[in-house]
């Protein structure tokens, strides 16, 4: 019995001269549980809607007012382009076209045709606008337009990029990013604080070599691990998902390369906190966990709280992940993509001038 | 030859040097001078500061207090000029356990930026010396104590240093070992290096040409170890550090 006693308080002792894994396991569920129940719900909100009709069209704007009203769905701003465009771009996530002359006067012919044009790209908002579009709809005609027949109005729903709604084409390009990341940030990190257990780091700095090679030598290699990593992914999505990649692969592999630069320094910088490899896994997990639930890749931000959302969007995996799935899926241009890659080269170069300072070369 | 060695003259001059490390004084007013062409031997117990001293000399430390000077031919140089001739092999486990002798030798060539010509002259001559070449295919971590720390001998030797600091290299090597370590030791010397090696083991100081006797981060004494056993009285080192524990008392 006091054997067991002292074994247990042995553990205790340990335990508690861990500040890194202390902190995992004090921190971490206070922050899963914060997390959890506030970032992460599957239903969508704030769907950015655009509507399409002549200016007069009266139940068509009482429809789009429900449906702002309603909360799932927000105005975008002004556009240029049409309707079509915009979902097209990117720019909205729904359209709602009326037929030639508007809705009402379509009513009034008894044929009223509603086109909803959908952005499929996240198959998990797709599959709510629909039905909450057809229940806005009849909301108005019944109890303001006292049209109390079946519902007179024949939806035709089209998707975009993803028609049959695949859910593995939805997550297929997240799970590559997400892995791209695990791999990156484990591997270098892990090899950093092996060199450091090991007490082989001894032999680096006093090499006649800068930090800079170290951190080059210790990060290049798991990039090509990253890279093979990423193309195993991609064809198990095309042998076995029958998925198509309609973007530039250009694109794709520049993406690859943009998106190295925060996780590379995110991982040499969490390196600089710890002496062994269990610090540097736990650490793992914590910047992994935060990295993937705020990041848009499985549950979608727009239903974030605003600070959330904030947070998110600084988040690298965030937009790593956007550029993946657009590109895939839709073919994204070359505005979006500088858009998403800048955010990445610009916290990329944050993050690497912390760990950069942080990486001493003395013990 | 004995023109060339004067020629290239290496000195390491260290002046009051101090390090603390929260409330350990690992170091106190420490001052030697250590000159090419001899072997250098820190001699003392566990706790004694020799790591420390040999990771300030390398400037993996900073120190508290006093300065360590670089001189080539009694010029002063800059450390980081004088980096590239020191080789340093650390106390700990120093080596890539998965890696073969064989890799470590041509991970050290690129590490060291050595050149194919003299890397492959070098690594013939080095493991002929260490007996290792019929173990090129073992990985580091399968070697036993003694054929380690010749492996790290090894590649500390490849990139031919000037200067080589050796922190307790023959600790855990049987006494065959030890004797063929010293004996590559010596050859190195007499190649003009300045060796510069701690260990706690006192046997091990009569073998060097001049001593550095310390304990608790202090320097006891300098010199030649005969010298220093005469003056004490002593027959040998063991007796001289017994004997100090006496007079504390």
């Amino acid at each position: 019995m006091s054997t067991l006693l002292g074994f247990i308080k042995k553990e205790l002792i340990a335990l508690r001269r861990d500040p890194i894994m202390l902190a995992a396991i004090l921190i971490l569920p206070i922050v899963q549980v914060i997390i959890l129940s506030q970032a992460i719900t599957f239903e969508a909100r704030n769907l950015r809607l655009v509507i399409d009709t002549i200016p007069d069209d009266t139940i068509m704007t009482r429809v789009y007012d429900h449906a702002l009203g309603s909360g799932w769905f927000k105005k975008v701003a002004p556009l240029q382009k049409s309707a079509v465009e915009a979902v097209q771009a990117g720019e909205a996530d729904v359209a709602l076209i009326a037929p030639k002359g508007g809705l009402t006067r379509s009513l009034i012919r008894g044929e009223g045709e509603l086109q909803i044009l959908i952005d499929a790209t996240n198959v998990l908002k797709a599959q709510s606008i629909e039905g909450y579009l057809q229940g806005i709809i009849s909301g108005v005609l019944t109890q303001e337009m006292h049209i109390s027949t079946h519902n007179p109005i024949h939806f035709s729903t089209r998707l975009l990029f993803n028609p049959e709604l695949n859910t593995q084409w939805f997550l297929i390009p997240a799970i590559s990013a997400v892995l791209v990341l695990m791999s990156l940030l484990t591997l270098i990190s892990v090899s950093i604080a092996r060199e450091k257990e090991n007490g082989t780091i001894e032999t680096l700095i006093s090499a006649p070599i800068s930090k800079y090679d170290i951190i080059l030598g210790k990060t290049i290699p798991y990039i090509f691990v990253a890279f093979v990593n990423m193309f195993l992914i991609q064809t198990v999505g095309w042998f076995f998902f029958d998925m198509s990649f309609n973007g530039s692969f250009l694109m794709f592999v520049l993406s690859f390369m943009a998106f190295c630069l925060p996780a590379t320094a995110t991982a040499v910088w969490l390196a600089t906190y710890t002496k062994t490899q269990q610090q540097a896994m736990l650490g793992l997990i914590i910047i992994i966990f935060l990295a993937l639930m705020l990041s848009g890749a499985f549950f979608p931000r727009e239903n974030m709280p605003e600070i959330l959302q904030w947070i998110s969007y600084i988040n690298p995996l965030t937009h790593y992940t956007y550029l993946v799935r657009n590109i895939i899926l839709k073919g994204a241009g070359w505005d979006y993509f500088a858009e998403h890659v800048g955010v990445l080269l610009l916290s990329g170069t944050i993050i690497a001038a912390i760990a950069l300072k942080r990486f001493k070369t003395t013990l | 030859m004995k023109a060339l060695l004067s020629m290239n003259k290496t000195t390491i001059d260290i002046t009051h040097l101090k390090k603390t490390f929260g409330d350990i004084t690992a170091l106190n007013d420490v001052s030697m001078r250590f000159e090419t062409g001899r072997l250098y031997g820190i001699i003392g117990p566990a706790g004694a500061g020799k790591t420390t001293l040999f990771r300030l000399i390398l400037q993996m430390l900073i120190p508290d207090a006093g300065q360590i000077v670089y001189l080539q031919n009694n010029r002063p140089q800059k450390f980081d000029t004088f980096r590239d001739k020191i080789a340093y092999m650390p106390q700990t486990q120093s080596l890539y356990a998965d890696l073969s002798v064989d890799e470590h030798l041509s991970f050290f060539k690129e590490l060291y930026g050595i050149n194919q010509k003299t890397y492959a002259m070098k690594r013939d001559e080095l493991l002929h010396m260490t007996r290792l070449d019929k173990f090129l295919d073992r990985p580091a971590g399968k070697l036993s104590g003694g054929m380690y720390k010749k492996l790290g001998l090894m590649c500390a030797l490849l990139r031919s240093p000037e200067i080589m600091l050796l922190d307790e290299p023959t600790n855990g090597v049987d006494p065959i070992s030890r004797r063929e370590f010293w004996s590559m030791l010596q050859t190195a010397v007499n190649q003009g290096i300045l060796v510069i090696m701690s260990t706690a083991y006192m046997d091990e100081a009569e073998r060097c040409g001049a001593v550095v006797l310390m304990e608790s981060g202090q320097m006891l004494g300098a010199g030649e170890p005969q010298k220093l056993l005469e003056t004490a009285h002593v027959a040998n080192f063991d007796d001289y550090f017994l004997n100090r524990g006496k007079e504390d008392k």
